[in-house]
């Protein structure tokens, strides 16, 4: 068995807008999850970091590319009916705005244990009421959860129910797409501890993806920067924040606040609206483990 | 001069049984040409404040003690009528999420000029024009003779974010109240409307308050920062007195759970708990619960502001002369100014 559990390769995904023009969601994008690893995924809104997740979660049909999930080419029609199950429960994904991923019309209880009753799992904890408890346990909730509603809990609340929902299958691919985007700050540190607990304690791998860039530098080992469908640089985290190449990356990085007002004063930021960063070339590694989108035969890409 | 100034305001919301008490004896004053941030978590009334400033509470809520002076005039039992000519030619507000803030079937253009007529109805067609191209101009629309014909829709969240700025000067207000106007947008385009904010106040000289929940995004913009928790301003000062000598626990955690503060840590420091409700607010001091260094008294009695300088106040009792001394938590290199 590989130590990659995750195989992304030439992963291209369009919207028609109508017979002339489509857009390029997800453009030739390559890479890897390794076991027990979290991959950050930044990128602003559009560059189509959620279109990448639900192309990973078979909720989109991509329009080339190959996604390999333990082996298993999950846009391989045969393969995916063979295998239906275990892909189905190994991998799961948590949704950005707990307030419509979850029925607003069942209880807690009921949505912490359904993934169970649909893929027909016999619990290990004698009913699914006494594995929902478990589960929000493990996300620290107590019991008098069960019996709630999503709209009787907060934001904070209920994207732990949401978590506790994805991990009631333990599956071992976590794809989160902007779990804490809607959270207050010091809620979403709560979320993020938690991520990283249930990672130590599960070892399963997270696709991480945010555009809050200073949360993904705390949690993720790895980060893929992400621009107009195309991952422009991948790198690990230290490196990534410490020595950034790409000019999208190190304009990213400009842009997070400092809460410090008069560092954050003296920062000059350039004009993000007006430049146009090339998206040719390919991803090439510069240094160990560390990749930038570079065209042919050139240097790292420049501004154009 | 003071040209907001609230004093002891308390807002209530609901009938008999349940209620909220949003804003608890909240007094500020906000000076010509200044930029002051509110920042909480959601839910502890800062938005409500804001409302409450500008008549927009809603029907069941109403102010129940203190008073709100704009210019030195006490507005704070104004009727709608009066109320609405000052909304615009003295303070506008921007909301929070510009989509569902500006009206999908109208075009951008005739928004805004809509938000002028309203002040100036003797203004001729070419003159409403003209002022148009003037604010998207302003607020950094390129091309606004042709954008003014697009609908919110074919704009991006910052464009529309900058549209409704537009709307919002449209009648040169004096006070600007923000809520949470790049909570909804990307970390780049936070930057470019937070800068923009900052550009446009110093070019009007506008008074602005702004409402966030992010301590990073107020570093850049706000001269004066004011904490608020459970519905009550529980520190106040300038942007540097309360990023670089904060006194209130309830800071220190807010400052903390920003990852930057955790670099290289195992795990990022976060307030216990959550905020209270506002419906059952527990005895004494409404952050005891949630606070590591909660002395005896703080479940028993609220604290008092306590003045530390002559800009700098915080309501906690490790203040008080009897208090035991507590060393802020935070540790940063000052290797700057």
């Amino acid at each position: 068995m590989s130590e990659n559990i995750l195989e992304v390769s030439h992963l291209t995904h369009y919207f028609k807008l109508n017979k002339k023009v489509s857009i390029k969601a997800v453009d030739d994008v390559s890479f890897q999850v390794r076991k027990g690893e979290i991959l950050g995924i930044v990128g602003e809104s559009g560059s189509g970091k959620s279109t990448l997740a639900r192309c990973l979660m078979n909720i989109y049909e991509p329009k080339s590319g190959k996604v390999l999930f333990e082996g298993i080419d999950i846009f391989d029609k045969k393969a995916y009916r063979e295998n239906k199950k275990f892909l189905q429960t190994q991998r799961q994904i948590i949704f950005q705005d707990s307030a419509s991923s979850l029925n607003q019309r069942m209880k807690a209880k009921d949505i912490i244990a359904e993934p169970l009753r649909i893929n027909h799992i016999r619990t290990e904890r004698g009913s699914a009421e006494a594995e929902a408890s478990f589960q929000l346990k493990y996300v620290g909730l107590d019991d008098s959860f069960l019996e709630r509603y999503p709209s009787q809990m907060s934001g904070g609340q209920r994207q732990r129910i949401a978590i506790a929902r994805g991990l009631t299958t333990e599956p071992d691919l976590l794809i989160a797409d902007e779990p804490v985007a809607s959270l207050d700050v010091s809620i979403q540190a709560q979320i993020i501890n938690l991520f990283k607990h249930l990672q130590e304690e599960h070892g399963f791998s997270i696709v991480f993806i945010a555009h809050d860039l200073s949360m993904v530098e705390f949690l993720c080992d790895r980060v893929a920067v992400m621009y107009h469908g195309r991952i422009v640089e991948l790198a690990d985290t230290k490196s990534l924040y410490e020595e950034p190449l790409h000019p999208y990356t190190k304009d990213l990085l400009s842009a997070i606040p400092i809460p410090d007002p008069i560092l954050e004063r003296k920062k000059v930021r350039p004009d993000y609206s007006k430049t146009v960063y090339d998206t040719e070339g390919q991803l090439k590694e510069v240094k160990r483990g560390h990749f930038v989108l570079t065209k042919e035969g050139g240097e790292a890409v420049e501004n154009k | 001069m003071e040209l907001l100034k609230v004093e002891n305001l308390s807002v209530e919301i609901g009938g008999q049984k349940d209620k909220v008490k949003p804003v608890r004896d909240v007094s500020f004053s906000l000076h010509k040409g200044e930029v002051l941030a509110i920042v909480g978590e959601s839910g502890c009334g800062k938005s409500m404040l804001c409302k409450s400033v500008i008549g927009l509470l809603p029907k069941s809520g109403k102010i129940t003690a203190g008073s709100i002076y704009a210019a030195g005039t006490d507005i704070t039992h104004y009727t709608e009528r009066q109320m609405e000519k000052l909304r615009g030619s003295f303070f506008s507000m921007i909301f929070q999420d510009p989509l569902t803030a500006l009206d999908p079937t109208c075009t951008i253009g005739s928004q805004i000029a809509e938000a002028i007529r309203v002040h100036h109805k003797d203004m001729t067609k070419a003159e409403v024009n003209a002022r148009v191209l003037d604010l998207m101009h302003l607020v950094g629309i390129e091309e606004p003779q042709e954008r003014k014909n697009l609908y919110p829709y074919n704009f991006s969240g910052g464009m529309r974010q900058r549209s409704v700025m537009a709307i919002a000067l449209a009648s040169n207000p004096r006070v600007l109240l923000a809520d949470e106007p790049t909570t909804a947008l990307d970390v780049t385009i936070q930057a470019q409307i937070l800068d923009l904010l900052r550009m446009i106040q110093e070019e009007l000289d506008t008074a602005t308050i702004l409402v966030s929940h992010d301590l990073g995004v107020v570093a850049r913009v706000a001269d004066r920062v004011a904490i608020m928790y459970a519905g009550k301003i529980v520190e106040i000062g300038t942007a540097k007195e309360v990023f670089y000598d904060p006194r209130h626990p309830y800071t220190w955690g807010l400052m903390q759970s920003l990852p930057g503060f955790s670099r290289g840590k195992d795990r990022l420091h976060t307030i216990p708990g959550m905020p209270p409700s506002l419906v059952h607010l527990p005895k004494g001091d409404a952050f005891a619960a949630r606070n590591e260094y909660a002395l005896g008294i703080d479940y028993e009695q609220e604290p008092p502001m306590f003045q530390i300088t002559k800009t700098h106040y915080a309501a906690t009792w490790l203040l008080d002369k009897r208090a035991p001394k507590i060393e802020c938590p935070i540790k940063r290199g000052r290797n700057d100014e």
